[in-house]
C-alpha cells in the first residue's frame, strides 16, 4: 500500500469507526477500514438454529489476552449485602477483593455491536453538565440540541424501533420503526413496577419491527447477544458497514492489528504501522480516525508516544487515560410461581428511567435505568437454569427443572459512573500481548458514591421483583465486587479546553490536526444507565458532518495537503 | 462483562465441545479402563434417569464425556479415579462394582461423593461431571420437550412472546 491509496484510516470498525466510514465514504472519500479482529458471518457463524444455541457469543479472538488489571480494592464488610452470588455456588466472587473475570468486548467487523441488546438511547439532557450542576465528571462540550439531528440520522441508518412518546429526550421526528410489544415476562414484571408507582414504558432498540432494505423483521427469539442470524438487529456490519462498502469507496480489512501512529510534521500525523496477519504494513492517513474504545485507544495513542508527543499521542493536556468509566450495575434474579416463558421475547423490550436524572437518586448525584434481563444474565436456556437455577441431580432435579423452566425474572440496573482518581487505564510496564505491544492496564476503584448508587439499584430491583411476585431471589450480580466492562468511556474526554481534555467538541485531538477519536473513550459523563452505542454514532455522523462540510478541511484531505 | 457471558461461563461448565462425530478413541482408551466406562453410564442415569425425556445414557452423554475428557489434561484420569471410587464403595458392601447396585444404592453413593469436602477425587468427580454432564444432557433437544422448552430459538423465534406460556407441564 502506499501513500495517497486514500483519503481516510480509520481504526477499529464498531460503533464510532463503522459510522465514520458510513457518512466519508458516502461523501466520496475514500476510506480504509482496519480491524484488528476477524469478520463475521450472519448466516453462518451465530448457531441459533441448532442444538448448540446456548453458546456464548462465538467470539472467535479472545480480547483477554490485551489487558491486565491492577490489583482492586478490599471489599468492606459494611458493603458485604452488595456482594454477588448464586444459591448454589455461593459468592461469586470468592476473594476479599474487587475481582475481574476477564474484559469482554467482540473483536470483529462491527464490533461489540455484534453482541449487544440492540439498546439505542439517547442521552438524558440533563446528564450532559454534569460539572457545571454538580461538580463532578465534565460538561459535554455540545447540547442536546446539536446533537438531536444525528440521533435521528443514526436511528434512521439502524433501524431504531421505539415508543411514540418520550417526554424526557425531544425528537425532530418518530423513530422510523413501530415499537416492539413487551414481552409477557415484561408485563409482569411491569405490574410490579407499577405497583411501586413507577413506569417501565417500551425501550428504544435497533432491532426491525418490520422488514426494511433486505433485511427480516425481528422473531423474539431473545438471542441478541449470541448474534443475530437474522440480521434485524441493526448491528454496525450489517449497516453502516455493508452500506459504506456498497459505495466503493470504503476498503475493510479484517485481522489488521495497529501497532503504532506515526507522526509527520506541523502538527499532523503520518500514517499507521500494522500488521495484517502476515507482514507488517504502513499505511499514510490523510486524515486519521482511532476508535477502538475507551481502553484500546488510549492504548493505542500512549503505544504512540514519540520524541515529539513524549507523554503519548493526543496527551498533551496529560489526561489521556484517565477519567476512565465502566459499568456500574446490579442484576437481580427470582422465580416466579407462575410460567413466564420468560425466554421469549427481545432481551431489553422494556425500560424505567424514572431514577434516570442525575439527581433523581436521594442523596446521589448520578442516575440510573431498569430494565429485564433474563436474556443479558443468560437465564433462558436449560443449561443455565440446570446449573444456576436448580442444581441437584436425579429425580429431584429433573422434576424441579420441568416446574422451573420459565419461571425465572431478572432485573438490571445500570448507573452513573462518574470519574475517580484511582480509575484509569494506562500501559502495563512489563506484560506484552501476542504481537509484543505493552498491555493495557486498567485501575479500577469503585467510590463511596458510587457504591450507594448500586445499593439504589440492589434495593429497587428486590422491591420491583418482590412486587412483580418474584421475591424469591436465587442470583445477584453487582459491579461493586466484580468489575463489569460492558459499557466504558472516557479516557479521551471530549472538551473545549485543551488544558483539560484530549479532544476537542468535534472529536478533533487539540493538537493533532488530522487525528480524531470517536470513540465512547470522549464521553465527558456517562449519562445514568443509557446505552452508549446510539450517541457514539451520533458523535460521529455530527464530526464527520464538519469535516465533510468543511471546504477548508475536506480539500485539505482529497489534496492530502498535511503530508 | 461483558457481564452478558461472564455470569454463564463461571457458573456454568465449560462448553467447548463439539457434540457431533463421536468415535471411541483408543486414545481415550488408553486412559480409562472398561470397568470404568461400565459404571459410569450408571452414574450419569443417577444424576439424570430417565422421565419423559430419556436417560443421560440413552442419550449417549457417556460417549461425549469421554470424548471431552480427552482434550483436557488429567480429565480422563478424573473419569478413572471417580469410577474407581464408584466401584470401591459399591463393593464394600456388595462385592459387586457400581453399575451392578439398584437404584437406591448408587442414589447413597452419589450423595456421598456430593457431600464430600472440596478437593476430594469424589467430590471433584462429582462436581465436575455433572456439571458437563448437565451441558451435554441439555444441549440435546431430546431433552427440551418435558421441560417446555421448545427450542431452538431459531429459525422460528417466539413469535407468542406477548401470551403466556401455552407449553403443557
Amino acid at each position: 500500500m502506499s501513500r495517497g491509496d486514500y483519503d481516510v484510516v480509520i481504526i477499529g470498525s464498531g460503533a464510532g469507526g463503522g459510522t465514520s466510514a458510513w457518512a466519508l465514504s458516502k461523501a466520496g472519500l475514500k476510506v480504509l477500514l482496519l480491524e484488528a479482529g476477524p469478520r463475521f458471518d450472519p448466516f453462518g457463524d451465530y448457531k441459533l438454529d441448532t442444538p448448540e444455541w446456548e453458546r456464548p457469543f462465538p467470539n472467535k479472538i479472545n480480547p483477554a489476552g490485551r489487558q491486565v488489571f491492577a490489583e482492586m480494592q478490599p471489599l468492606a464488610e459494611k458493603w458485604k449485602h452488595l456482594r454477588s452470588w448464586n444459591h448454589l455456588s455461593g459468592r461469586l466472587n470468592k476473594t476479599d477483593r474487587r475481582q475481574s473475570f476477564g474484559y469482554h468486548h467482540v473483536l470483529g467487523v462491527g464490533g461489540s455491536s455484534l453482541h449487544f441488546t440492540g439498546e439505542a438511547h439517547r442521552m438524558n439532557p440533563a446528564s450532559m453538565q454534569m460539572k457545571t450542576r454538580f461538580g463532578v465528571a465534565a460538561d459535554w462540550p455540545m447540547s442536546y440540541q446539536d446533537l438531536e439531528p444525528f440521533y435521528a440520522q443514526a436511528e434512521d441508518v439502524v433501524g431504531v424501533a421505539g415508543p411514540a412518546q418520550d417526554s424526557i429526550r425531544p425528537r425532530s421526528k418518530p423513530y422510523p420503526q413501530k415499537t416492539h410489544p413487551k414481552s409477557y415476562a415484561s408485563t409482569c414484571l411491569e405490574k410490579g413496577f407499577n405497583k411501586l408507582g413507577m413506569e417501565l414504558t417500551n425501550n428504544a432498540l435497533a432491532v426491525l419491527s418490520s422488514p426494511t432494505d433486505g433485511r427480516a423483521n425481528c422473531n423474539y427469539c431473545g438471542g441478541c447477544l449470541r448474534g443475530c442470524p437474522r440480521r434485524d438487529k441493526g448491528s454496525i456490519d450489517v449497516t453502516y458497514i455493508r452500506e459504506a462498502v456498497a459505495t466503493g469507496n470504503c476498503e475493510v480489512q479484517s485481522g489488521c492489528t495497529v501497532n503504532m501512529i506515526q507522526t509527520g510534521s506541523n502538527d499532523t500525523v503520518k500514517g499507521v504501522h500494522y500488521h495484517d496477519g502476515k507482514d507488517n504494513r504502513f499505511v499514510d492517513a490523510p486524515l486519521l480516525i482511532v476508535a477502538c474504545g475507551a481502553v484500546e485507544t488510549p492504548r493505542l495513542l500512549l503505544m504512540s508516544q514519540n520524541a515529539s508527543a513524549p507523554h503519548g499521542l493526543a496527551n498533551e493536556s496529560g489526561e489521556l487515560g484517565k477519567n476512565f468509566m465502566e459499568t456500574l450495575l446490579w442484576t437481580s434474579s427470582g422465580l416466579h410461581p407462575e410460567p413466564m416463558g420468560s425466554h421469549r421475547g427481545l432481551p431489553v423490550d422494556s425500560i424505567c428511567w424514572d431514577y434516570n436524572k442525575p439527581d433523581a437518586i436521594p442523596g446521589v448525584i448520578g442516575g440510573c435505568r431498569f430494565g429485564p434481563s433474563q436474556a443479558e444474565s443468560d437465564l433462558v436456556g436449560p443449561i443455565s437454569y440446570a446449573n444456576r437455577v436448580v442444581g441437584g441431580w436425579g429425580r429431584g432435579h429433573r422434576d424441579k427443572m420441568k416446574q422451573t423452566f420459565g419461571h425465572v425474572l431478572s432485573l438490571t440496573g445500570i448507573g452513573e459512573s462518574l470519574p475517580n482518581g484511582n480509575t484509569f487505564v494506562s500501559l502495563h510496564p512489563s506484560e506484552k500481548d501476542a504481537f509484543g505491544r505493552p498491555k493495557a492496564y486498567i485501575h479500577s476503584h469503585v467510590d463511596e458514591m458510587a457504591t450507594k448508587r448500586i445499593e439504589f439499584m440492589r434495593n429497587t430491583c428486590r422491591e420491583v421483583l418482590a412486587a412483580a411476585g418474584a421475591g424469591e431471589i436465587f442470583e445477584e450480580f453487582s459491579s461493586y465486587d466484580i468489575f463489569s466492562s460492558t459499557h466504558v468511556f472516557g479516557t479521551c474526554r471530549m472538551g473545549s479546553d485543551p488544558q483539560t481534555s484530549v479532544v476537542d467538541p468535534w472529536c478533533r485531538s487539540h493538537r493533532w490536526r488530522n487525528l480524531y477519536v470517536v470513540d465512547a473513550s470522549v464521553f465527558p459523563s456517562t449519562g445514568g444507565g443509557e446505552s452508549p452505542g446510539l450517541s457514539i454514532q451520533a458523535l460521529a455522523l455530527r464530526a464527520m458532518n464538519k469535516i465533510i462540510n468543511s471546504s477548508v478541511e475536506y480539500s485539505t484531505v482529497r489534496n492530502s495537503e498535511y503530508l | 462483562m461483558q457481564r452478558r457471558t461472564f455470569i454463564s461461563r463461571i457458573l456454568a461448565s465449560s462448553f467447548v465441545v463439539s457434540l457431533g462425530g463421536y468415535i471411541p478413541g483408543t486414545f481415550a482408551n488408553a486412559f480409562i479402563t472398561k470397568q470404568a466406562l461400565r459404571s459410569l453410564p450408571a452414574f450419569l442415569d443417577t444424576l439424570l434417569p430417565e422421565d419423559e425425556a430419556p436417560s443421560s445414557s440413552r442419550l449417549g452423554i457417556d460417549k461425549y464425556l469421554v470424548e471431552h475428557a480427552a482434550s483436557i489434561e488429567n480429565y480422563l484420569r478424573l473419569l478413572q479415579l471417580g469410577c474407581q471410587w464408584l466401584d470401591q464403595q459399591a463393593s464394600a458392601g456388595n462385592n459387586v462394582e457400581f453399575w451392578q447396585l439398584d437404584p437406591q444404592e448408587m442414589e447413597g453413593i452419589v450423595t456421598t461423593a456430593e457431600q464430600a469436602p472440596e478437593g476430594l477425587i469424589q467430590r471433584m468427580f462429582f462436581d465436575r461431571v455433572r456439571a458437563d454432564a448437565f451441558t451435554f444432557y441439555y444441549s440435546n433437544p431430546d431433552s427440551w420437550v418435558a421441560i417446555g422448552f421448545a427450542g431452538p430459538p431459531q429459525p422460528g423465534g417466539y413469535l407468542d412472546f406477548a401470551a403466556p406460556p401455552k407449553v403443557k407441564r
